[in-house]
């Protein structure tokens, strides 16, 4: 058994205790617990908004998986996206609580001809992203509770980076400029042309 | 001519016969079978069935008569939360979704305010008429502001808080109000006197009707499950459709 000397003992401590600390201060962000989202006053409009809308993009996922023209690592990052579309209406619900948006209550109805080619349904998906990246950025400016303000920004980082995606099948740049914050009156109108409550009456 | 005698057997049998038929009447009477029914349901209940004796108001209201004891046999809400707490209460039977239907906002047929949308309302000074807190249109209207970003109307307006959706729309279309927020069937039953403007598909909250059979002692549980079927039935439906509510699917 090899001997160590005084020396090599306490550096074996210093290393075995930095090593600790240290692990535990790349583990600490990490495993933090998030802050819960506790909505106030208008706070509920953006999630309920998104809630919806994220319901809408997850119908498109669905119908761009079946449609032709998508590439095999594109399909993979649609099966990654609708995953993540599920995660999102999940979480925003929770927040919601009792203001929860239930899945019966809306169904997305595409324009015919929607996804008969690759273009036109990127050129749908591109629409519906850029709804929920123009919401999002006004959430994250207005929301009142921080909790809130913090789910709306990630929510808005995963869905930028589907819009950015989005663009570029469709050969547009990555980026043109800022996206503009969209109000819920002008993103309600653009959205209520693709849903419908079919066991409600129609008004 | 008869025998004084003889007439007075007459009488008695008459008297005797008159007494028998009003002890036999007066239990039915006693058991007419009653429904209980929210406000929006008052048009298109009594087509679908004529016979009960029906109580109509808002069903928050319904509700606390029934925990009272009140002679309710069957009860029918616009929410599901009424029903829902009568049932966890043993109060009623399991309670069964029967209808749905979407808010509107209503203005006087001659829309004085000269109101465009609902975001019209924003800029205050009109006179709202909102259902109270409690009643189901009154919960409905507020979750459908919330979520459109619109709750400072009820402070920036003079609002006046009634207690079912037939106060609302009877405000309105007298012109006591400039808008209300009420059901589209509503509106249907006095578009004659009402404008309609139609609020966001995605912000709507899901308006269901439930309805339970009343459990208390003396109930007429077997007339309130006839009266359920019927309304579930084909015809019960063809009638809530025709009147402009949304149906369920069938189970």
């Amino acid at each position: 058994m090899p001997e160590i000397d005084r020396a090599q003992f306490l550096r074996l401590g210093v290393a075995g205790v930095v090593g600790t600390v240290g692990a535990g201060l790349l583990a600490g962000p990490a495993s933090a617990a998030l802050p819960v989202p506790k909505p106030q006053g208008d706070d509920v409009g953006f999630l309920s908004f998104g809630a919806v809308a994220e319901l809408t993009s997850r119908a498109w996922y669905t119908q761009a998986l079946g449609a032709k023209g998508f590439t095999a690592g594109q399909r993979r990052r649609l099966q990654q996206a609708h995953a993540a579309k599920n995660d999102h209406i999940r979480r925003i619900n929770v927040a919601l609580g009792g203001d929860a948006i239930q899945a019966g209550d809306f169904v997305a109805t595409f324009p015919d001809g929607a996804f008969a080619t690759k273009p036109r349904a990127v050129a749908l998906g591109e629409r519906i992203e850029s709804l929920l990246v123009g919401t999002y950025l006004n959430g994250a400016a207005f929301a009142h509770d921080a909790a809130t303000r913090l789910l709306i920004g990630r929510l808005l980082a995963y869905d930028a980076q589907l819009l950015a995606w989005m663009r570029g099948l469709s050969g547009a740049p990555a980026a043109t400029g800022l996206p503009n914050p969209l109000s819920l009156e002008e993103a309600g109108t653009t959205l209520d042309r693709l849903i419908t409550t079919p066991n409600f009456p129609t008004s | 001519m008869l025998s004084r005698p003889l007439m007075r057997a007459r009488r008695t049998r008459v008297a005797l016969l008159l007494a028998t038929a009003i002890v036999l009447a007066a239990p039915a009477a006693a058991q007419a079978f009653t429904v209980y029914g929210a406000a929006s349901l008052s048009s298109a209940f009594p087509v679908i069935d004529g016979a009960p004796k029906y109580n109509f108001a808002g069903s928050n209201q319904l509700q606390l008569q029934i925990e009272r004891g009140a002679p309710a046999d069957l009860f029918a809400s616009a929410s599901p939360a009424e029903p829902a707490a009568l049932f966890r209460e043993g109060r009623c039977s399991r309670p069964v979704t029967f209808a749905t239907n979407v808010l509107v906002m209503v203005t006087p047929k001659t829309n004085p305010a000269g109101l465009r949308s609902v975001y019209g309302l924003r800029s205050g000074n009109h006179r709202l008429a909102v259902g109270t807190a409690g009643v189901p249109i009154g919960v409905y209207t507020r979750q459908l502001l919330r979520r459109m970003q619109l709750t400072s109307i009820l402070s920036t307006n003079t609002v006046s808080l009634e207690p079912n959706v037939n106060s609302i729309v009877a405000k309105v279309g007298l012109g006591s109000a400039d808008a209300g927020f009420s059901y589209f069937t509503d509106y249907l039953v006095a578009k004659g006197r009402l404008s309609v403007f139609r609020l966001p598909t995605w912000a709507q909250p899901p308006v269901r009707y439930q309805m339970c059979v009343v459990k208390r002692p003396g109930a007429d549980t077997a007339s309130a499950n006839r009266f359920m079927q019927r309304v579930l039935s084909t015809q019960g439906r063809r009638v809530l459709k025709r009147f402009g509510f949304g149906l369920t699917p069938r189970r």
